[in-house]
């Protein structure tokens, strides 16, 4: 410890302080990407895109984006560990109007997108309830699931969520880093839980068929692998079996992208970080290859487990479909069936088809259904645990979202671009408390547009505005040596190859793929709805610039100084 | 004729300190201002373990194996217009992570080394026969205030809650703010509130006659040879047109303005250390030392006046 004491104390400006250490970094790192993403795609990703085999999007993604993004956030964060993260990197690395737009959208999403989170995990763990009643046989708590799954249930607990972790945000960094470790650990367990019981259980031939049938009754499986085959015709492109295909494996790849947000979400904090070199590449650069491991590992394990066997397929006379298809048969996957039943024929007809109440059904599209329902039922504990933990992952998204959302809010605040209340620091907690309440009227608007209209939550997409900012960070890195030299001789890796710094290449590679994908998610969108209020929110990002540049010359403010200086600590 | 020396923007020099309170020595002055900016901008801690002390300055170790050469790093450390403290490597983290603690050690040294000034100009200086008048500027925090009013009774003047009556009737006005900086530095207020409280003090302070009246404001007046800076690109060099630095005016518009309406015979000014200035807005002159401090360097204005006016003022540096 004592060889890292600071040298040089420097009168301090912002009022945040360095108290967060590597495991919290990598905990917020973990707890911003691992949630709903993977949990949700590494199954849900069968049924949309049945061409594609997830694991190798998860993989492809991480190499060409997720990898050089967490590299060159941590090579800029180490050259301005300043809060606010790519706001910095471009203002100062780039342009300032581009900076700040790009920090703009991101936040928009990111503020909307954790009050959406505090609504979907109660989904979560109103699926955890559901499991632990069915196998606990307990009325009461599939009541409660019940009771969760109505939009009363969400709007209440989903606006205590936001309200409790708004409340604990403004106790401090020290008090918020347990927080973020707490949830982050169970998360942790539960993702740790996941890979034991598909690895442990999920390996053996026809594990996933006596799964299923001792939960739904014997012949369950081959319930829904017979009726999905013989719908098959009817539903045309809908039935989700295909053969293996690299362009929908890379087109699933923006699902991939999603998953991956959050990467990069400690350099937010950066003002609060100690050691900022050694921090950021232990949360962001090790955090992301455990992340990809995760996220190639967990689906593999998946698909292995729930591949319909042969002899299923022989039985319910599946085999000749897909030999009049020509389609392999080790391409039929049970959770893309289970799903395409669910979503397409209806849950009705499925709790009919398998004799039990709807409300008994598991969800069709999180993993923990596929988890639990291989633990033999003498490990019940186990699956009533791992639901919980599973709900965790989720949950825990939220602080770490809040960090990222307020610290963004505080860095243009503090810039003057944004009304200065929004940079003002408690001084005994050292927290943005304007930054933070802002954030959580933000947060609760996402729970109220879940109220109003599914169809806006896809114009709050996180994907396509995310792109935006970290594709403009990867030109801002990529362009840094040159024409920011003075910043770039801080840089603890100033390393070349022919010449060329290697942050500037791995700057091309994270510009170039990131726009790959921002051209991928553009076409997702829906220009009616999502790119009108997405440029609607840009357009104000421009004006809200413009006006703040404009009052600051007239204020007499050097606003060319405000941005040519990495911002005091 | 009554000679004032007038110097601003120290930061922390101790250099410059001990120049300035030997200009009285080496020229007879009768009023002696420093007005503004005394305080510097960072600590270095001097680590100690077992009987030897250890400082890193711009990443070179010194050491000290005894009380003489700790002595000898606290001047080198003083000389470079930084603040000292003697701790160890547990206590500089404890601090690094503890914003309260933080304050107070720059509020103990920036308290200590300035009661250590003021006991030197005591020491040097006859204050009973010279005006001494020391005042902080933008970049001072609050609490340093009281440390220089503690010194009015032993005629050292805080000339910010008054206004100070100098020979020949000439009536001195003082305000340290300034228009907004990118620093954010503890004493700024935006042009049109800044206009407001600086017209305010100036009507309170009933100065009689302006053609007798000084203005003493840190901040410089805009669009004037005292408030101009180098033009910076985006590396923060400075931008060069025709071999020479481009500089831009980033003075007020509101003490120019209220220059312009009062006409006081003399502006004294400092703030943007580049510009080691005197200019004319109407009939008011105006004068900027501006600042060596990291070169150890003094720079400062003489004025000679007598009942009719300004008759000389030169610079001085060195």
């Amino acid at each position: 410890m004592s060889q890292e004491a600071p040298t040089l104390f420097v009168r301090r400006a912002s009022g945040l302080v360095r108290t967060i250490g590597p495991f919290t970094a990598f905990m917020i790192v973990f707890s911003h990407t691992v949630g709903g993403g993977i949990h949700k795609l590494a199954v849900q990703a069968a049924y949309t895109s049945p061409g594609a085999y997830i694991p190798y999007s998860f993989l492809v993604t991480g190499l060409l984006a997720g990898l050089p993004t967490a590299i060159i956030y941590t090579m800029l964060g180490s050259m301005m560990p300043r809060t606010g993260g790519d706001y910095i990197f471009i203002t100062r690395g780039l342009s300032p109007i581009l900076g700040f737009v790009s920090s703009w959208g991101f936040w928009f999403t990111e503020v909307l997108s954790y009050g959406i989170i505090a609504w979907y995990s109660i989904d979560f763990f109103a699926g955890a309830l559901t499991i632990s009643g069915v196998v606990l046989d307990n009325p009461g708590l599939t009541g409660l699931a019940q009771w969760l799954s109505t939009i009363e249930g969400h709007w209440i607990v989903g606006s205590l969520f936001v309200f409790g972790f708004a409340l604990l945000a403004l106790f401090g960094m020290r008090v918020y880093s347990w927080v973020v470790n707490i949830l982050g650990t169970l998360a942790i367990i539960g993702v740790i839980s996941n890979l034991i019981i598909l690895g442990g259980f999920g390996l053996a031939t026809g594990a996933a068929v006596t799964g299923w049938n001792r939960v739904f009754g014997e012949g369950a499986y081959q319930k829904i692998v017979q009726k999905s085959f013989e719908l098959s015709s009817q539903y045309g492109s809908l039935f989700p079996v295909s053969e293996f295909s690299w362009t929908d494996t890379m087109r699933a790849g923006i699902g991939a992208i999603w998953a991956y947000i959050g990467i990069t979400s400690a350099v937010y904090v950066g003002g609060e970080i100690k050691s900022p070199s050694k921090t950021l590449f232990i949360s962001q650069v090790l955090g992301t290859i455990v992340i990809m491991l995760y996220y190639i590992g967990l689906p593999a394990l998946v698909y292995n487990a729930w591949r319909v066997p042969s002899t299923v397929l022989e039985q319910t006379g599946a085999s000749k479909v897909l030999e009049q298809m020509g389609i392999p048969q080790d391409r039929v996957y049970f959770i893309a069936l289970y799903q395409f039943l669910m979503n397409d024929w209806g849950s009705k007809n499925v709790a009919t088809l398998l004799g039990v109440p709807e409300t008994h059904l598991l969800p069709a599209g999180v993993v923990t259904t596929y988890i639990v329902t291989l633990l033999p039922s003498e490990l019940a504990w186990l699956q009533v645990l791992n639901g919980v933990l599973v709900g965790i992952v989720l949950l825990k998204d939220i602080p770490a979202f809040f960090l990222v959302s307020s610290r963004m809010i505080f860095a243009w605040s503090f810039d003057r671009f944004f009304p200065e209340i929004f940079s003002r620091v408690n001084s005994t907690f050292n927290s943005p408390h304007w930054a933070i309440i802002l954030t959580m009227i933000g947060g609760l608007l996402g729970v109220v547009l879940n109220i109003l209209s599914g169809e806006w939550l896809a114009s709050v997409d996180t994907t396509m505005l995310y792109q935006f900012a970290v594709m403009v960070a990867g030109l801002s890195a990529a362009v840094l040596p040159f024409i920011r030299s003075d910043i770039y001789e801080k840089s603890p890796a100033k390393y070349s190859i022919f010449g060329v710094p290697l942050l500037s290449l791995f700057g091309i590679i994270a510009f170039g793929s990131n726009f790959y994908f921002l051209i991928v998610a553009g076409t997702w969108l829906n220009p009616e709805r999502d790119l009108v209020m997405q440029t609607f929110w840009m357009a104000l990002g421009v004006a809200i610039f413009t006006g703040y540049l404009i009052n600051n010359v007239k204020r007499g403010i050097d606003v060319k100084t405000i941005y040519a200086e990495i911002p005091p600590a | 004729m009554t000679k004032i020396f007038f110097a601003v923007d120290v930061h922390g020099s101790t250099p410059v300190w001990r120049k300035w309170i030997n200009v009285v020595n080496m020229y007879k002055v009768d009023v002696l201002i420093l007005a503004g900016d005394l305080t510097g901008k960072a600590v270095v801690p001097i680590f100690r373990k077992d009987n030897e002390y250890e400082a890193t300055i711009f990443n070179k170790k010194y050491t000290a194996k005894n009380e003489d050469e700790l002595k000898k790093l606290q001047d080198i450390i003083e000389n470079m217009a930084y603040y000292y403290a003697i701790m160890t490597k547990e206590e500089a983290n404890e601090i690094s992570k503890d914003p309260k603690k933080m304050d107070l050690l720059f509020k103990n040294a920036m308290i200590d080394r300035l009661r250590k000034w003021l006991d030197l100009l005591l020491e040097k200086v006859d204050t009973k026969n010279v005006i001494t008048i020391v005042m902080p500027g933008n970049d001072d925090e609050q609490y340093i205030d009281e440390t220089i009013k503690s010194y009015e009774d032993r005629s050292i003047l805080y000339p910010l809650d008054k206004t100070i009556t100098l020979p020949h009737n000439y009536e001195l006005v003082s305000h340290e703010f300034v228009n907004p900086t990118p620093w954010r530095t503890p004493r700024e207020a935006e042009e049109d509130k800044l206009y407001k409280i600086v017209e305010e003090k100036i009507k309170r302070s009933n100065v009689k006659d302006y053609s007798k009246a000084i203005f003493n404001f840190h901040c410089p007046p805009f669009n004037t040879n005292l408030d101009l800076a180098p033009k910076l690109d985006k590396n923060m060099k400075i931008v060069y047109v025709g071999g020479k630095p481009s500089m831009i005016h980033v003075g007020s518009t509101s003490i120019r303005k209220l220059i312009e309406k009062y006409q006081p015979v003399l502006g004294l000014h400092g703030h943007i250390h580049e510009s080691y200035a005197n200019d004319k807005i109407g009939n008011s002159i105006v004068l900027n030392p501006g600042s060596e401090y990291t070169e150890g360097i003094l720079r400062g204005f003489f004025i000679e006046y007598d009942s009719e006016g300004i008759k000389n003022y030169w610079k001085i540096e060195g």
